[in-house]
């Protein structure tokens, strides 16, 4: 959005998106012109604030994906161990626990 | 978490999932290694302890927002949680799962704390909330399950 000034003239005009187009549309001169702008940049200071608290709330609640994520590692690895150790294992692609020898096949998941 | 750069301290895990790994690929053989190294190395068991209790430590001073009443009343009900879900006398490996059960259940909190005040958020907001809290839902369930099948397993004196 910008005004372009030709001579004494002051004119406004708004770039639009059509499809993938951008199109720059005139708006008007004057007082409603000065209006119609105002109501524009509020609108897009409104616009700006809110992407930047998206933006805070995204980094408030990532703050400890990455120690949740590393405990998650590690208490998989260790119940991995476990299990492996008491002689289960878990097929590739499965979820579930399989008795790896003796008589039962003692299923989970 | 095993790579070019593990510190030393690091070393018990880098071996367990070293072995790990063998094991998953069908290698029987170094099962009774994994055995000795679970039940004769409990710095392993120690370190998943320090970054579960971490951890916990973490969300319990972001949920009470620096108050210490609320702080208190968190610390019980988790001490009351470890208590109702692990019972009185848990395996370590129990144990480790009832700590990552109460900390998914603490971000879990935190979650449905933010998806009941979305009212007039953007739809990009609400939608960024949403997500998390079906993430912190699903880490919960997981966790929950993990435990209803090592309980069911019943894996023996290493865990």
């Amino acid at each position: 959005m910008a005004w372009d000034n030709r001579g004494q003239g002051r004119y406004y005009y708004k770039s639009v998106r059509i499809g993938k187009q951008v199109v720059r549309r005139y708006v008007g001169t004057g007082p409603l012109a000065e209006f119609v702008a105002e109501k524009d940049a509020e609108a897009r200071a409104n616009r700006l604030a809110a992407a930047e608290a998206c933006e805070l709330l995204k980094s408030y609640l990532g703050e400890l994906d990455g120690t949740m994520e590393q405990h998650r590692q590690l208490i998989d690895l260790v119940t991995s161990g476990v299990l492996m150790a008491a002689g289960y294992h878990r097929p590739p692609h499965r979820t579930c626990w399989i008795k790896r020898y003796g008589r039962r096949q003692l299923k989970t998941g | 978490m095993a790579d070019a750069n593990s510190k030393p301290a690091d070393q018990p895990i880098a071996d367990l999932q070293a072995l790990v790994a063998q094991a998953r690929a069908g290698d029987v053989e170094v099962l009774p290694a994994l055995r000795h190294m679970l039940a004769s190395r409990p710095e392993i068991w120690q370190q998943c302890a320090d970054l579960g209790g971490n951890v916990l430590r973490r969300w319990i001073e972001r949920l009470s927002l620096e108050d210490p009443l609320a702080e208190e009343s968190l610390l019980l009900k988790v001490q009351a949680m470890k208590i109702e879900v692990g019972g009185t006398a848990p395996t370590p490996l129990e144990g480790l799962l009832v700590d990552r059960i109460v900390v998914c259940w603490l971000q879990l909190q935190q979650a449905d704390g933010l998806a009941s005040q979305m009212d007039g958020l953007l739809p990009k907001t609400a939608a960024l909330i949403l997500r998390h809290q079906k993430h912190a839902h699903r880490q919960f369930l997981t966790a929950v399950h993990t435990l209803a099948i090592v309980r069911r397993l019943q894996p023996g004196v290493v865990g």
